[in-house]
Parts: structure tokens; C-alpha cells; sequence
């Protein structure tokens, strides 16, 4: 055994630590645990009103005030339609859904009052004037949430479940807000805002 | 070059010890090495970190500890502590990342957790490198033929140091004629670890990895949703044929309909009638209510009511709250749009009405009743008379029946035949006035009953008329 022997043996021991606790360690933070080499990702979702224009809210969280979707001196019966669009501006797929309520409960009834259908993949349509009280809007598409909105969040989510939006990815909705035709006469007057919250989750994150 | 060799094998050396001495350490004192895949404690820990930790019972866990732990399902977190909440039999972690603007949606239960002593950037990558098969597979042939090269040298060496170091040069690579055979040998060893590590780094196919990255509260909001407040009718029309009352309006909004009701005075008043809409074609619209069909509550005669005309949004609830009002009365043959005459009132101060008397009862109450306030003359009867306007007339008949002569009336100074309406005596300067039937002797001088009646006539011609019954007795 010459020192260039107990050297090379020694260079070996290199290899033991990596090897060892690369076996060993935790691979934190992640729901499939691959190995190779390891990419920091952003994930960023995005909103505006149409597809051409929907890369609003960029990084985390945020408010985004679309100043279209509004309608004043509702009378029953009265509906209007408006687009919006979620877009993927990250760089890793992610699950998302959003959650539909107002900022108070002036035009929240039992039966009746505001409520919102959204329409997946839809365009809008609107018809009929303020002064004959006659609005009309209308989406194509296809319906996914219809229901009446007040500040209790949890009951109306744009989805059933959760959808997956892959990088560069645009969704385009269409949102049918109308004030129920039984709406009482207690609602003259009275107005609210609508608060759609979108949260994406990276896929497979706990 | 040699030089550069026999230095690149002393540090390969030096580290290969130290990573001797790491593997022990790690394993024997339980640490748990974590490597990051995830930029979500970042910046503080980069994506590729890699930390160290050391399992800690939940008791000595506080808030801003960064520890690793397992959520339900398996997967393995590594973020800071934001709640904890003790129970009886765990410990509740709520945790989040420092890049993250939202806790990790749900809580961890534990009983204990790595809590992170360190962390070193960029480890991770190369230890991450190590754990792929195609770099295992590389250092595994790499360490064999290094193993392989010793053991054979020395084997055919025999002790020679020179001749084992040339024999494992030529194990490895046959470099033949080479003088230096040890130091060829660990300059090849080093030539590959140069070469072959960072080939295989750049080989390895590139793979998105996971990040428990989320973007929460993304907020659309709405300039808002404003209902609409139905507005006043702008005016109301009235007009009145017998018994029938037809309000009208003018037509303002499209979408209004319009509807009138009758209710009692005031705005607190009920409502007497049901709406009715009113109807029409162009620019106007109107009902009409008749006495009966129409009124809940018939209307009574001489009593003031409201017509309110309130506009709708055509089939809705929707009313305007303001309304257009108009006054309407009724007398027993006709409607009238306006309020009723006021007419006046008429009170009995003595006798009273199914009063029982003697001659000298009646004779002294009257006296002491009525006086000489009530006219300028003793009186047979007296009381007040009130209206809103002035009094034009109080006239009188005071009528005596059941006695032996039939029926007669005063005159003011004896009974007679004729029962006309006479005239009252009245004190005007009281309020209110004053009303009393002369006499100038006593009417009351038989047992007999008397009918006082009273009729008082305002400035505007409207008449009350009131009538008493009272007797005199042996009582």
C-alpha cells in the first residue's frame, strides 16, 4: 500500500456521502419525490376579461377590478352577461377553482334575489334596454355553476372540483348575473358587488 | 501536470475522509439531511438546499421553527411553523411558506418533527445528481476499477511500491511506458471524476419537479349590482259620477305599470280597497271604484279617504314607496273627489237625552243649568253648538206628546199645532256657543213626553240635526 493507494481509497469516500444521504434524505416539499436535477418553478394564475386580455394579478394573490361587469337600476328579471378569463402565466400546471359571494347581502333572498350562472368555454350576448327594463344577457357554453350568491362563500364555486390549467393556459367563462324575477320589493334601491376568488394549488401539493 | 495530479488526489483524499467521518456522524446521531425541491422557503432556502435536521419531541417545536414533516398523505413538507395548537394526544401544526402567501391548506398532527438546524444552497443539485442510476452506475464502475487497481498492485507488487502502483495504472487504462505508473493512475482516477461527473450532471434528462407553490386569493371584483328604485307617478287626475270614483294617472316609464288604492286618512291610514291597476292605452292610464265591488270597507258617508296612486315594474313586487294621493268622501248619493263638508255639532246640556222628571226637578235644573247664559230669556232647554266655520241659524222644535191635547209644539210661549222650525236663542260670545229654547212660562206642566230636536245651520249651508227624548212624571 503506497500513499497513492490510501489516497485513491480515500477519494472514494467521496462517493459515500452523496450516495448515503442522498438515500437518506428527505426530498422536502414535494408530493412524487424524483430525483435529478431540480428546477425551481413559479406558479402564477392570472385573470382579465378575455383571453387577449388576461394576464391581470401577476404573482401572488391580488384584486382585480373589472369595471365592466356592473349593472345599475336592476329590475327584476333583468340579466347581464360578461366574459372572464383565468390564465396559467407560471411555468408548472396548476389545480384551481373559484369561489363566487358578494360584499353584503342587500340582494339575497330566500327563492329569489342575485344570482350568477357561469358558462365554461362560453361568449356572452346581451339584449334589451335600461329604459324598458328589459336587459337581457346570455352565454353559450356550457353551465357549470348556477346559484344564488350572498357573503357566505363556501356554497358557490365556479367548479364542482377543482380544474387543472396547464402552462400558458387560458380558461374563458362566461358570467350570467341576474336579479330573480320574485325578487321582493324590498330590494329597490339596494346594491352589492360581486368578489370572485380564484386560488390555484400546485398539482400534487399538500 | 504530474503536480496538478497529486494535488487533485490529496484534495480528493482530504474530502473523501471528511465524507467518511459526515456518513458516520449522520447515522449514528440520527440527523435527517432534507434536500429542497422547492422554492417555497425561498429566498432564505433556494430551491436545491440542503438541510439538516434533527428530530425534536412537538413540546420543544415554536412558532418560526422551520420543521419537516409528513402531511396525511405521505408527502413531506418543510415549512415554517405559523400555529401550533396542542390537543390531548398531538400536537396541530399549521404551517407555511416563506414564499407562499397562504398557510399549507390543512394542519399537520404530530408528535414530533425535524426541526431544521441548517441549510447549505446548492447541495442539494449535486446530491441530487448522485441519486440518479446513470451517475450510481458511473461511480460504481469508477470505485470497482479504482478498488480493483489497488488490490491488484499491491497483490503483484508484493510490497513494491513503484511496481504495485504501475501494475494498477495498467489495470486501468494499459498506459504502458508510462515511468510514473502510480501517479498516471491517479491522474487517470482525477481525469475521470473531472470529466465523468459533470458529463453525467449535463446527460441527465431535465425534469419540471414539484413545488408546493399557490397563488390564493386572486380577487375579481365588481363596481357592483345596483337594484333599481321605482319612482313617483307624476300626477293623479280624479273625477266623480254617482256613486263611482275614477282616479287616473299619467304614464312616465315604460316599465311601470300603475295601480291605485284607497286607504283612510293619512299616512298611517289602512287600506280600504285592494289595488287596482289602472289601464288604458297611450299616455294615460286609470280605474274606477264603485261603492260596492270595489271597497273592502264601504266608505261612510261624511268620513274623508285617500286615493293613492303607486307605480309597479310590470310583473314584479316592485312598487314606488312614494305615492300620489288624492281625497275623496262620499255623502249617500254621490262621490265627491275633495274632502267632506265639515258640518256642525250639536250638544244637550239640559234636559238629557232619556231623562225622567218632575215639575219642580225640571223647573230648578234648569234654572240652575241653563241661567241666563243660555239666552237672554229663561230657557226650556239649553246646550252648545260648535262648527269649523260660523254658526248661521241653531233652530228648534220641542215637541210634547201622550198628553190629553195630542201632539203640540212650543213656540216659546205656549203649545201650538204648527211644529215648523223655530228659531233658538244663541249666546255668540262664547266658545263654544251657546244654545237655549225660550220660554216665557213653563212648558213643563203636564205629565207628558217631549221630543227636543235641534237643527244647526253653518255659513256653508250644511245642517246637523240632532233630537232628544225626555219625559215628565209624577216621579
Amino acid at each position: 500500500m503506497t500513499s497513492v493507494h490510501v489516497r485513491l481509497l480515500l477519494c472514494l469516500g467521496v462517493l459515500v456521502l452523496p450516495a448515503g444521504v442522498s438515500t437518506m434524505a428527505y426530498w422536502t416539499d414535494t408530493a412524487v419525490i424524483t430525483s435529478g436535477p431540480i428546477e425551481s418553478g413559479t406558479l402564477d394564475l392570472t385573470v382579465g376579461t378575455t383571453a387577449a386580455d388576461s394576464v391581470n394579478l401577476p404573482g401572488q394573490g391580488g384584486t382585480y377590478e373589472y369595471s365592466q361587469l356592473t349593472i345599475a337600476n336592476l329590475v327584476p328579471g333583468e340579466s347581464i352577461a360578461r366574459p372572464f378569463a383565468v390564465h396559467n402565466a407560471g411555468d408548472v400546471p396548476f389545480s384551481y377553482n373559484g369561489a363566487i359571494s358578494t360584499i353584503n347581502d342587500n340582494l339575497v333572498a330566500a327563492g329569489s334575489g342575485l344570482r350568477v350562472q357561469i358558462y365554461v368555454d362560453g361568449a356572452p350576448t346581451n339584449a334589451g334596454a335600461e329604459a324598458t327594463g328589459n336587459r337581457s344577457g346570455t352565454c353559450t357554453g356550457t353551465v357549470v355553476s348556477d346559484q344564488a350568491v350572498s357573503t357566505t362563500t363556501t356554497a358557490v364555486t365556479i367548479h364542482p372540483t377543482n380544474q387543472v390549467l396547464a402552462v400558458g393556459a387560458t380558461r374563458v367563462y362566461c358570467a350570467r348575473i341576474l336579479l330573480h324575477a320574485s325578487s321582493p320589493t324590498t330590494m329597490q334601491g339596494r346594491s352589492t358587488a360581486l368578489v370572485i376568488g380564484l386560488n390555484a394549488t400546485q398539482l400534487g401539493a399538500p | 501536470m504530474r503536480r496538478v495530479a497529486d494535488a487533485l488526489l490529496w484534495v480528493g483524499a482530504v474530502l473523501g475522509a471528511l465524507s467518511l467521518v459526515a456518513a458516520v456522524l449522520v447515522t449514528v446521531l440520527g440527523i435527517v439531511p432534507l434536500i429542497f425541491t422547492s422554492g417555497s422557503m425561498s429566498p432564505g432556502i433556494p430551491t436545491g438546499s440542503l438541510g439538516v435536521a434533527r428530530s425534536v419531541p412537538a413540546a420543544d417545536l415554536a412558532v418560526r421553527d422551520v420543521v419537516s414533516v409528513e402531511s396525511a398523505e405521505g408527502v413531506r413538507v418543510t415549512h415554517r411553523i405559523a400555529a401550533i395548537e396542542e390537543t390531548a394526544d398531538a400536537t396541530l401544526l399549521t404551517l407555511k411558506g416563506d414564499a407562499n402567501s397562504e398557510p399549507d391548506a390543512e394542519p399537520y398532527r404530530v408528535t414530533e418533527a425535524d426541526r431544521l438546524m441548517f441549510s447549505v444552497p446548492w447541495v442539494g443539485y449535486v446530491l441530487s445528481a448522485m441519486s440518479n442510476p446513470v451517475v450510481l452506475f458511473g461511480a460504481g464502475v469508477l470505485a470497482a476499477g479504482v478498488l480493483f487497481a489497488v488490490v491488484s498492485s499491491v497483490r503483484r507488487s508484493g510490497g513494491s511500491r513503484r511496481g504495485g502502483a504501475e501494475a494498477a495504472a495498467g489495470g486501468r487504462r494499459r498506459r504502458d511506458g508510462s515511468a510514473d505508473r502510480p501517479r498516471g493512475a491517479a491522474r487517470t482516477v482525477a481525469g475521470l471524476l473531472a470529466v465523468a461527473l459533470p458529463t453525467l450532471l449535463a446527460l441527465q434528462p431535465v425534469q419540471p419537479t414539484m413545488a408546493a407553490f399557490t397563488d390564493l386569493g386572486a380577487t375579481v371584483t365588481t363596481t357592483g349590482f345596483v337594484g333599481h328604485r321605482v319612482g313617483q307617478p307624476i300626477d293623479i287626475t280624479c273625477s266623480a259620477n254617482l256613486l263611482q270614483l275614477t282616479v287616473g294617472t299619467t304614464v312616465h316609464d315604460p316599465r311601470y305599470t300603475y295601480w291605485a288604492q284607497a286607504f283612510t286618512v293619512g299616512t298611517s291610514g289602512t287600506a280600504i280597497s285592494n289595488p287596482k291597476q289602472m289601464t288604458g292605452t297611450g299616455t294615460t292610464r286609470s280605474t274606477t271604484f264603485g261603492t260596492v265591488s270595489d271597497f273592502l270597507i264601504q266608505p261612510i258617508v261624511g268620513s274623508n279617504y285617500e286615493m293613492r296612486v303607486y307605480a309597479r315594474v310590470s310583473g314584479t313586487t316592485w312598487q314606488s314607496q312614494e305615492y300620489r294621493v288624492q281625497r275623496f268622501s262620499r255623502t249617500l248619493t254621490l262621490m265627491t273627489c275633495g274632502v267632506a263638508p265639515t258640518v256642525p255639532t250639536i250638544d244637550f246640556a239640559e234636559p238629557v237625552n232619556g231623562g225622567r222628571h218632575g215639575f219642580i226637578v225640571t223647573a230648578s235644573r234648569l234654572s240652575s243649568v241653563c241661567g241666563s247664559a243660555y239666552g237672554s230669556t229663561a230657557a226650556a232647554a239649553c246646550g252648545t253648538v260648535s262648527d269649523d266655520g260660523s254658526i248661521a241659524s241653531v233652530e228648534y222644535i220641542l215637541q210634547r206628546t201622550g198628553f190629553l191635547l195630542g201632539t203640540r209644539c212650543w213656540d216659546g210661549t205656549a203649545w201650538v199645532i204648527s211644529c215648523a222650525y223655530r228659531t233658538a236663542s244663541r249666546n255668540t260670545s262664547t266658545n263654544p256657543q251657546r244654545w237655549s229654547v225660550p220660554r216665557t212660562n213653563d212648558p213643563y206642566t203636564a205629565y207628558a213626553d217631549y221630543a227636543l230636536t235641534i237643527r244647526a245651520t253653518d255659513n256653508e249651508g250644511h245642517a246637523t240635526t240632532r233630537t232628544i227624548y225626555y219625559s215628565v212624571a209624577l216621579i
